[in-house]
């Protein structure tokens, strides 16, 4: 059992208690799944669960109509189709069983609009890689607009208007983010993933659950890694590699290598086991690298809190001493 | 022979192209839906369906006619083949196709046909036959009366025009009074209306319905449809989304289950299957004749419904029908099937992907001589697979060229993840190794959707399929690209035109 304290952390005990699963890639991003065995974690309840809304420019309010304490996820944004001003929020947060969470330090990511968000079920998003670590690192006393720069440099590099609404990027590049979302799977037993952009670990997601995670796949897939990938491809539109790793045939054409049916099933074996071999072992390396938690909020044995490094940053949660949610996010990738 | 018999033979130098053209047709006569796609805006779209349908009529008009009326096409590809038909000079060859093309069509597509037509300013006397007989002809007229009664009236004006409509419509309000009618209105009721009536009587009442007048009626359903503004019980016979329209209108405190409970025993096919949850939750009992379901929806009923020995026997039914027009029997087939989660698709149309595999493999096994399943994910449930796990679309790919089949059917949506462009290096590989047998693909996607089409190879002969019945097509497609000479049978066959040498 791994007992986390406010000594550095590093990421492989983050993720203990997870298996991966077979590396998914398509183009430039690799998706390496991370699996487990939830049943005796503590109970939390989906953000899909929640009622959400905005009281006053800057507060979020998450109502909790579960039994279960809810665990907002890290740079949760709320995307709302009527007209009120869209947040997100800087880190990850706690809203205890039947309770209302007012959290006064969210960010506007839609300059242009005014209005508030009813409180209801809404729809969910992340924001983009881009964006993550400049809202991790602002400080809660520079207002709610404190990330409009940020959103007005990602859109000018989108190739977009500079302008702090991060909508003009989603409904611009719509049917793209739609298509993206239709590339890559979840698989049975999944609680997270850990994602990498041309070889790198772009960002590190664990789930308390397979349902949380289920919830969370496709808003973290569309607007936070989807956009990034988008984004990328903006810049650098060249074809990217239809594969990391090539399938290749013993001496060029396998002539020599005896059954055809054998050498090709041996060949896309060696060439599946090296993809796979590549992006754990980007895994791996990143391992021991320490982070600095920063536990903020306890209920009913779960704690919520930041968590960074020089190269990662985000939030994390434990339950029972065993950690249950990371979302970390590499800097390198802050736009 | 036939020009297209000749168009397809070796010793036709542009043999090749014909054969472009027949496939660009069948692409667009399978999969179009006029919809924007990821691609192409809404107007190309319908200048490259034009441009398909163009070719393919002046390439073989009589055929082109034929294919336009046949099983697999969508109904979206019928009615720009009639639109066609009727926008350029008839021909000898043209014979009952328009009329067999709009009878093959659903009623509310016949009336959005006709809907085009008056938006493009299509109407000549061939036009106005088409839709008057087609309308006033037809023996469900009150039926139609009261559930399509405002596309019914634009096509009845497109037919006659603003004046006419009105001239009609004075006289027959008229009739409806009880007033006696001069000669001249007789004479103008029995050219316009009587000449094209099923029974004259019915058609007045229904035509004055439509056109607005004020009654009063005698024929039952636009009777119910009148009193069902004020008496919601008095709509009783009315058809149920009618019924539940007046009661949406009208009557907004009765709760939907009221519409639900006076129709139970007149939904149509469709509503049956969809309603059946609603109908139990409702505590109506709706029976259902499982041989009137395509595949797809049987499928679809028994992920809802569970697999009953019933439902697989309408299941072996169909499969023996799909398999009738397939050119396959004693060729020994694999079919690499993709189980994996993305075939669950989207929240609009849930599991119809899957289902869509299912019922193109058991139409397929029936159609073989011999056959080997190879599934990509999926989680097997009796006869059904239950969507799960990545696409590894490659391992299904070498595990089917094991089994020393003559020919590789890949059924799945072309998106490869575990990594994506394996598939393609692996046959190539299999290509370089001197694995020569052919590899096609069946994409089985949503209409929506035909126009993004992606194959697993870059050179994989790719054909869509959305619902069983365009399998015969998508098939034929397919033969075309790997010998066209001996896909033109199965062309004839398809349109219904005589097989000679």
């Amino acid at each position: 059992m791994n007992t986390i304290t406010h000594a550095p952390l590093p990421i492989g005990d983050l993720l203990a208690g997870c298996t991966l699963g077979r590396v998914q890639s398509v183009g430039r991003m690799q998706v390496l799944p991370l699996l487990g065995d939830t049943c005796d974690a503590p109970a939390v309840a989906l953000p899909t669960d929640l009622w959400i809304g905005t009281s006053g420019y800057g507060t979020l309010t998450f109502v909790n109509h579960t039994p279960d304490v809810a665990l907002v996820p890290c740079h949760l944004a709320v995307i709302v189709p009527h007209s009120a001003q869209d947040h997100a929020m800087p880190r990850a947060a706690l809203v205890e069983p039947s309770d209302r969470l007012a959290f006064d330090a969210a960010m506007c990511v839609q300059q242009t609009q005014s209005g508030l968000i009813t409180e209801a079920a809404q729809p969910l998003a992340v924001l983009p890689l881009a964006l993550r670590a400049a809202a991790s690192a602002s400080s809660d006393t520079d207002g709610y607009s404190r990330l409009w720069p940020a959103v007005q440099r990602f859109n000018a590099s989108s190739g977009l208007a500079e302008t702090g609404n991060l909508v003009l990027f989603l409904k611009h590049f719509a049917v793209e983010l739609e298509r993206f979302v239709a590339e890559f799977e979840c698989v049975e037993d999944q609680v997270g993933a850990v994602v990498l952009l041309d070889g790198e670990i772009a960002g590190i997601e664990r789930a308390p659950s397979g349902a949380y995670w289920s919830a969370m796949w496709e808003p973290l897939i569309r607007s936070c890694y989807g956009a990034e990938a988008l984004r990328y491809g903006l810049h650098d539109p060249g074809d990217p590699p239809p594969s990391r790793t090539v399938l290749n045939l013993p001496g060029g054409d396998g002539a020599a290598a005896g059954d055809p049916y054998d050498v090709l099933a041996e060949a896309l074996r060696a060439a599946d086991a090296e993809e796979q071999r590549r992006a754990e072992r980007t895994l791996d390396d990143a391992g021991a690298h320490p982070m600095a938690p920063n536990p903020e909020h306890t209920h009913a044995g779960v704690t919520v809190g930041r968590i960074e490094s020089e190269r990662y940053v985000g939030a994390y949660a434990t339950g029972g001493d065993r950690p249950i949610y990371a979302s970390l996010t590499a800097r390198s990738f802050g736009g | 022979m036939t020009e297209i018999t000749r168009a397809l033979s070796a010793e036709n130098p542009a043999r090749a192209e014909a054969a472009a053209t027949v496939v660009r047709f069948l692409d667009v006569a399978v999969a179009a839906t006029g919809r924007a796609s990821f691609y192409n805006t809404r107007d190309e779209q319908l200048a490259l369906e034009q441009d398909a349908h163009r070719a393919m009529a002046a390439l073989d008009r009589r055929l082109y006619a034929n294919l336009v009326c046949s099983p697999g096409a969508t109904d979206r590809s019928r009615q720009l083949g009639v639109l066609h038909l009727l926008d350029t000079p008839a021909h000898e060859d043209d014979g009952t196709a328009v009329y067999d093309a709009v009878a093959a069509l659903t009623v509310p597509r016949r009336l959005k046909l006709f809907g085009l037509l008056a938006e493009r300013r299509v109407n000549n006397a061939r036009v106005r036959r088409l839709i008057l007989r087609t309308v006033l002809g037809s023996g469900s007229l009150e039926l139609w009366s009261v559930r399509y009664r405002v596309k019914l009236a634009a096509a009845l004006r497109h037919a006659w025009g603003l004046r006419l409509s009105g001239i009609l419509r004075s006289i027959l309000a008229k009739r409806l009074a009880g007033a006696e009618l001069d000669p001249k209105e007789r004479r103008v009721l029995a050219r316009e209306i009587d000449r094209w009536a099923a029974d004259p009587a019915v058609a007045h009442e229904c035509v004055a319905f439509v056109l607005g007048a004020d009654g009063p009626y005698t024929l039952p359903l636009p009777l119910a449809y009148r009193a069902a503004r004020t008496d919601l019980d008095a709509g009783a016979a009315l058809p149920f989304e009618t019924l539940e329209g007046l009661r949406g209108r009208f009557h907004p405190a009765e709760k939907p289950a009221r519409a639900l409970e006076s129709t139970a025993d007149r939904l149509t096919v469709g509503q049956r299957l969809a309603g059946q949850r609603q109908a139990q939750r409702a505590g109506v009992e709706v029976a259902v004749d499982l041989d009137r379901y395509d595949a797809v929806r049987l499928y679809l009923y028994a992920f809802a419904t569970g697999m009953t020995d019933d439902v697989a026997a309408a299941l072996d039914r169909r499969a023996t029908a799909g398999a009738a027009g397939l050119d396959v029997a004693g060729r020994r087939i694999a079919l690499v099937l993709d189980g994996s989660a993305s075939m669950r698709g989207g929240t609009d149309q849930p599991l119809r992907p899957i289902a869509t595999v299912l019922a193109l493999r058991d139409a397929l096994r029936a159609a073989a001589g011999q056959c080997h399943d190879v599934w990509i994910g999926g989680v097997p449930d009796g006869r059904l697979v239950r969507p799960a796990g990545a696409t590894a679309a490659a391992e299904g790919l070498v595990a089917a060229l094991r089994t020393g089949a003559e020919l590789i059917v890949v059924i799945g949506d072309g998106y490869e993840n575990a990594p994506a462009g394996r598939f393609a290096q692996v046959l190539d590989a299999a290509r370089t190794l001197g694995i020569a047998v052919p590899v096609v693909q069946l994409s089985p996607v949503l209409a929506a959707e035909a126009a993004g089409l992606r194959g697993y190879a870059p050179d994989l002969p790719l054909a869509p399929v959305h619902r069983p019945e365009a399998l015969e097509l998508a098939w034929c497609r397919l033969m075309l690209t790997i010998d066209p000479a001996a896909a033109v049978p199965a062309l004839l066959r398809l349109a219904d035109l005589e097989v000679t040498g």
